[in-house]
């Protein structure tokens, strides 16, 4: 019984939290200048006609009975029907949200592998000038602004060498002309690679700095150094004994990098043109097209919410040091 | 906790990857004319007022055809000596119409071809154009059509429309106005054996009893009809049109697939173009119309063949000169912009404010260093590439003038028009010419005696256009620099109409507007329906006299233009209309835009470039019904 | 109270300085940030000399011709114009100048007014809340934690039109109090319990001197880490925003200057221009991490241990 309480009052408070953050997003948009019928209504209507109109969105209930009207329709997840694209926002979200997972997803594997194979080997050899240059070179990688990163990539594979497509997920003309499924994949990859190395190489440096403290917290363990008295080989040790209890913390950070890239994930779908939520937001608030900005964020918000409590929950069981009342 | 599984799956990741990087596969061959645009079209419903951008209308324009056009190069039309304007030619009209006065109304008679046909093999009648035109008369859709039914605003000149036999129609005219030839029967025309039964349908729901269709009733049944979504609720290959492409493939915010109506019933007639004549197609499979965001990646798509014609900036044009196979044309646009100033506020209702300020935007600088070309400078809120209507004997406020000379003089109007400093703007001055400000001017004072009040420079974000954006920051500096408490305040294009024209019929609220301008029609006809007095949003909701210019003379004048059939007699009108805008400065005209295309001439010959056409320049309708693979 | 802060605290930079010499990444981050640091005092001072023609926003360099290469007044560094121009003739190099300048005002302002906000309400939340204020105070934390914070900026500058430097600042320092507040807590929680802050509240101390004279010292330069990251953080969340177009375009920041380049179309072919704003960022981002990630070993109980 005990067990479940904890995950019982994160899931809890995780509701809490969506709850307080869906009520800001309501008020953001409530504040927001110009009608949101603007588009719907047309400036030459009578005052009752627009009236008619306004009762059939539900705007002309007070504040507090849209509020509620509002939260109903979120759980039961009805985000309303996009103005650009005249089709239900779930609808519109469905077709995005695996475009974004995919390019996320995999970036976040990659630079998580890449990540703890590094940060290994550099916690291996402090102070080396291996650990110097790779933390140097994984930090300058880090803290660039990826938009421009994005760019100078965009600018040399796709511009000076020709290599891959400039941007987009898809390749029109062969899908709107007819191409096999075989094809499709190709080119859905084809598209992949350069937004892949960009977010990869923009991120795993956050990994492997992660590993290198979590390995060097781990070395000094009084296990490690009895493996290490035992007269085991430096691989082994390194491999078995060290490393595997020192990635604890860089699977967390991978579950949370995955909620937070996709957050963050705004910036490379535009430089790439990527159809996915991130890109949508943002041509969704150019375009006031409120119901679908606000179904974005909706979904973003529950990402990052369920992320943290999966992390939370999975660290209250699998790691013993950590005790919760 | 293990690893493993993120490391195969990295593998297996990195093995795809490596796969397709060897392996790109070769595209299909096809003769699609792949167009690189930089907006989405927001929809191809022609009955909705959304989608009256020039995008959506790029599309819409290539399903639904005209009863009369403008010819395609703007030349004169011989069989059009009586009309209003003698550009105009017939394309689904078999003639030009012809007038009959009967008693205190005219009659206008309409002989349509016989052989133009819908795609699916209907043939096109007097029925269709009868109902389309009662459309317009009963439920006022497409709503962004009624201007050209209405002189008024409420009213239509038009009273009623008949079908005399399968390929004649008759229209009774209160009144014989020139917008009847240029607007009326420049409206697409559209299938009644579709749309008729969508209609009724919708009247069956909105309208109870069995009196007249209530105003109100006429509006939820209009909005009904404009929220169809065509794709959605009439799949693609349903909608039934003339033109020569059909909408086959959409992608929303990616691409759209138009394909050639192999049937098209124009085929083969001759269409003559700045002299010479063409055969009309369409010769080309189709039309994909791709979007690209950002212009460099636009470029690039044209650079690697990836698409067929691109707009590029005229920073561009020494990388695009450098390829043998491509060609490159420029073209202006009927575009209007200009600085609107609010004349219900202080200090933007003194003239010697506006003059000040008319004088200080130096536009020609801005079009040589921030637009590098793309905006030539008007001085007339009819473009110059309208040379028709265009008065080109207008005042060019300061053209030529230094940056320090136009603050002089803006200084100097000020100063005679009442106003004061708490520290007046320093120029170094020789030999009565200023040559340079020396110190800013501080604590401007209006002839009230008051002290000015921050004037907000209401402009476009940079994201939404970099380089008006631009042109603000300049604007204010140099207003700053006199001693007006400028101030640009970036604000979203919808907010902008939103404020200009307050959708509940309040007073705007703006000082001075640069974000919003127009895509002018080649007839004149829109000065009257933006300046005259009645279209203050405050009077008419919705309106577009956001200025809230208003003048009796020129009012009257441009009643009296939209009655006008002689066209030069209309244009000596259009041209005084002209002048008292640029006297009284309710908006001071700022620029229009050109812009330059880069197309294929090896894979497509046979280009025409039109000028005054949207978005058009190569992209134009009659373009794709003439050009040719090579 | 402040001076028993502020001498406790001079006690530890004598104390760590030294320790602080022998990390040669720190020492690498130090000379980076001091460059930029004499940049960004350096600007003010340039810009004022150069005159009208070098103001970063609005100023032109008249004599300069049309570049063929770039077809614009864009042209490569020369003497008279150390970065060069952009696509209107603008000294690129004054507009970097400036660029560093704001990077710092938004980054230290950020940083210091999240570390107050953050320091007092870790204090509140660990010393003298109660369960109801603590809670309160941590779950509004994980709540904004929860937002995606990028997209709500960019929610946020379509609302008002686009975002104030200022409104800009204030937003982030709303959101940026949180990680300082849960390493002062957490610290707070546990020296609380410690035996001589015990003695020192038996002896009749009151509690804000406890928390000035005992607390906060040890606790302070534990948040100096998370604040090193929230000026990294926010000198690229503004470029993100700027180059999205929803920043101010009156401030001519880094992100700007690669938004105005974007949008002119010279991305591809004026690197000059491209290059320099995304370095800056990058350099004084990474001198700003490396600096505190050197600071934390040596304060940080948990990895000074490991020396």
């Amino acid at each position: 019984m005990g067990r479940l309480r904890y995950p019982l009052r994160r899931i809890i408070e995780g509701l809490i939290t969506l709850f307080i953050v869906m009520t800001i997003i309501f008020l953001l948009f409530r504040v927001m200048p110009g009608d949101p019928l603007s588009i719907v209504i047309d400036p030459k209507m009578t005052p009752e006609v627009k009236e008619m109109i306004r009762h059939s969105y539900g705007l002309d209930q007070p504040m507090f009975v849209q509020y509620g009207i509002y939260l109903k329709n979120l759980l039961t997840l009805n985000l309303g029907e996009s103005f650009r694209y005249s089709q239900p926002v779930s609808e519109v979200l469905a077709a995005k949200i695996p475009n974004t997972l995919l390019l996320f997803t995999s970036a976040s594997v990659l630079s998580a592998v890449l990540g703890i194979i590094l940060g290994r080997i550099i916690a291996w050899r402090r102070n080396s000038k291996l650990e110097y240059g790779l933390t140097l070179a994984g930090l300058f990688f880090y803290e660039m602004p990826i938009f421009w990163f994005g760019l100078i990539l965009i600018y040399l594979f796709a511009f000076r060498l020709n290599l891959f497509p400039i941007s987009g997920m898809i390749d029109f003309e062969l899908w709107t002309l007819g191409a096999t499924t075989g094809e499709k994949i190709i080119d859905i990859l084809h598209h992949l690679i350069l937004p892949l190395i960009t977010l990869t190489t923009a991120s795993f440096c956050g990994m492997m700095l992660l590993m290198r403290t979590s390995m060097v917290e781990t070395m000094k363990e009084d296990y490690v150094e009895a493996a290490k008295a035992r007269g085991l080989p430096d691989k082994v040790v390194r491999d078995s004994y060290a490393a595997r209890n020192a990635e604890l913390p860089v699977i967390t950070a991978f579950i949370l990098s995955l909620s937070a890239s996709i957050g963050g994930g705004v910036l490379t779908e535009k430089i790439f043109s990527w159809p996915g939520i991130g890109y949508e937001l943002y041509q969704a608030t150019i375009g006031r097209d409120y119901p679908l900005a606000q179904g974005c964020f909706f979904i973003l918000t529950l990402m990052t919410i369920l992320a943290v409590i999966v992390i939370d929950i999975s660290y209250a069981y699998l790691d013993p040091r950590v005790s919760y009342d | 906790m293990n690893y493993k599984f993120l490391i195969i799956l990295a593998i297996l990741l990195v093995l795809a990857l490596l796969i397709v990087g060897t392996n790109i596969s070769e595209k299909p061959q096809n003769n699609y004319l792949r167009i690189a645009a930089g907006q989405e079209i927001k929809g191809i419903n022609p009955f909705n007022p959304a989608f009256n951008d020039a995008y959506s209308q790029f599309v819409i324009s290539n399903i639904w055809e005209e009863l009369y056009r403008y010819t395609p190069d703007f030349s004169d039309n011989p069989s059009a000596k009586s009309s209003s304007d003698r550009r105009i030619f017939p394309w689904i009209a078999e003639e030009m119409p012809s007038y009959k006065k009967v008693g205190d109304k005219y009659e206008a008679i309409i002989k349509l071809r016989d052989d133009v046909y819908w795609w699916d093999g209907e043939r096109l009648t007097a029925d269709d154009v009868v109902f389309t035109s009662n459309l317009m008369l009963k439920f006022r859709i497409p709503p962004q059509s009624w201007a050209g039914w209405s002189i008024t605003g409420d009213e239509s000149y038009v009273e009623s429309v008949q079908k005399l036999d399968d390929f004649t129609v008759k229209y009774t005219l209160k009144e014989l106005v020139p917008i009847f030839e240029t607007g009326a029967l420049m409206g697409y025309i559209f299938p009644k054996h579709q749309w008729e039964t969508i209609i009724e349908k919708s009247i069956e729901n909105h309208h109870k009893g069995t009196d007249k269709i209530s105003e109100d009733e006429r509006i939820l049944i209009a909005s009904e009809i404009w929220s169809i979504n065509l794709g959605k609720n009439i799949k693609l290959n349903e909608i039934i049109g003339s033109g020569p492409f059909k909408p086959a493939d959409w992608r929303k915010g990616e691409y759209i697939r138009l394909d050639a109506n192999k049937d098209y019933w124009a085929k083969g007639r001759i269409l003559e173009i700045d002299g010479r004549e063409y055969e009309i197609g369409p010769y080309i499979d189709g039309i994909l119309r791709k979007v690209y965001r950002s212009p460099d990646i636009s470029n690039l798509a044209m650079k690697r063949g990836e698409v067929d014609i691109a707009g590029i900036s005229p920073s561009d044009i020494p990388d695009f000169e450098k390829f043998k196979t491509m060609k490159i044309e420029d073209y202006t646009a009927n575009s209007l912009f200009y600085l609107g100033f609010n004349l219900r506020r202080k200090p933007m209702s003194y003239l010697s404010f506006r003059q000040a300020v008319s004088y200080l935007y130096n536009k020609e600088l801005l079009n040589e260093r921030i637009f590098h070309g793309r905006l030539p400078p008007i001085n007339s809120v009819v473009p110059f590439v309208n040379d028709y209507w265009h008065n080109s004997n207008l005042s060019k406020y300061g053209r030529g003038m230094s940056t320090a000379e136009r603050e002089y003089k803006a200084y100097t109007i000020l100063k005679e028009g009442g106003f004061k400093w708490s520290k007046e703007p320093g120029f170094n001055i020789v030999d009565g010419e200023a040559t340079e400000l020396i110190e800013k001017g501080e604590g401007l004072i209006m002839p009230d005696g008051k002290i000015c009040p921050e004037v907000k420079l209401m402009g476009a974000r940079p994201e939404d256009a970099p380089d008006s954006a631009q042109a603000n920051i300049m604007l204010q500096g140099w207003m700053l620099d006199i001693g007006i408490p400028a101030k640009y305040t970036p604000t979203e294009f919808a907010t902008a109409v939103d404020k200009l024209s307050p959708i509940d019929g309040s007073e705007p609220d703006f000082d001075i507007n640069t974000s919003v301008g127009w895509l002018t029609d080649p007839d004149p006809g829109y000065i009257k329906d933006i300046w005259h007095s009645t279209q203050m949003p405050e009077v008419t909701a919705g309106g577009s006299n956001y200025s809230g210019y208003n003048n009796p003379e020129f009012d009257e004048m441009a009643e009296e233009s939209a009655r006008e059939m002689n066209p030069e007699e209309r244009r000596e009108m259009i041209f005084k209309l002209q002048e008292m805008i640029s006297k009284d400065l309710p908006v001071y005209p700022t620029s229009t835009v050109k812009r330059i295309q880069v197309y294929r001439a090896d894979k497509f010959k046979d280009w025409f470039n039109r000028k005054m056409y949207g978005i058009g320049g190569c992209n134009n309708p009659y373009s794709y019904m003439i050009i040719k693979p090579t | 109270m402040i001076e028993d802060l502020l001498y406790e605290l001079k006690g530890l930079w004598g104390e760590n300085w030294p320790r602080f010499k022998a990390n040669k990444l720190g020492i690498i981050g130090v000379v980076i940030l001091l460059l930029f640091l004499f940049f960004a005092l350096f600007g003010p001072i340039y810009l004022e000399m150069m005159g009208n023609s070098y103001s970063p926003l609005s100023g032109m360099d008249t004599s300069l011709g049309i570049n063929p290469e770039t077809n614009s007044y864009a042209w490569p560094p020369s003497l008279k114009h150390p970065m060069g121009t952009d696509s209107k003739g603008s000294d690129i190099f004054s507009q970097f100048l400036n660029g560093s300048y704001l990077a710092f005002l938004i980054g230290i302002s950020i940083a210091l007014g999240s570390a107050i906000l953050g320091v007092i309400m870790g204090l509140i939340s660990g010393y003298w809340g109660g369960r109801w204020i603590d809670s309160l105070i941590m779950r509004s934390a994980d709540a904004l934690v929860s937002i995606p914070f990028l997209p709500l900026l960019i929610v946020i500058a379509a609302v008002v039109g686009s975002l104030h430097l200022f409104t800009f600042i204030m937003i982030m320092m709303v959101f940026s109090w949180i990680g300082v507040c849960r390493v002062i807590r957490a610290q707070t929680l546990s020296l609380r319990t410690r035996p001589y802050i015990d003695a020192a509240r038996v002896a009749g101390a009151s509690s804000s001197r406890i928390i000035f004279k005992h607390i906060a010292p040890n606790v302070i330069p534990l948040g100096f880490y998370e604040l090193t990251m929230i000026v990294g953080a926010a000198i690229i969340t503004e470029s993100g925003i700027s180059f999205l177009g929803f920043g101010d375009p009156t401030q001519m920041s880094w992100g700007m200057m690669i938004n105005f380049c974007t949008a002119q179309g010279h991305t591809f072919k004026a690197p000059w221009w491209l290059l320099p704003p995304g370095f800056g960022i990058t350099l004084l981002s990474m001198a700003f991490y490396l600096i505190g990630r050197a600071f934390d070993e040596i304060v940080n109980p948990r990895l000074r241990k490991m020396e």
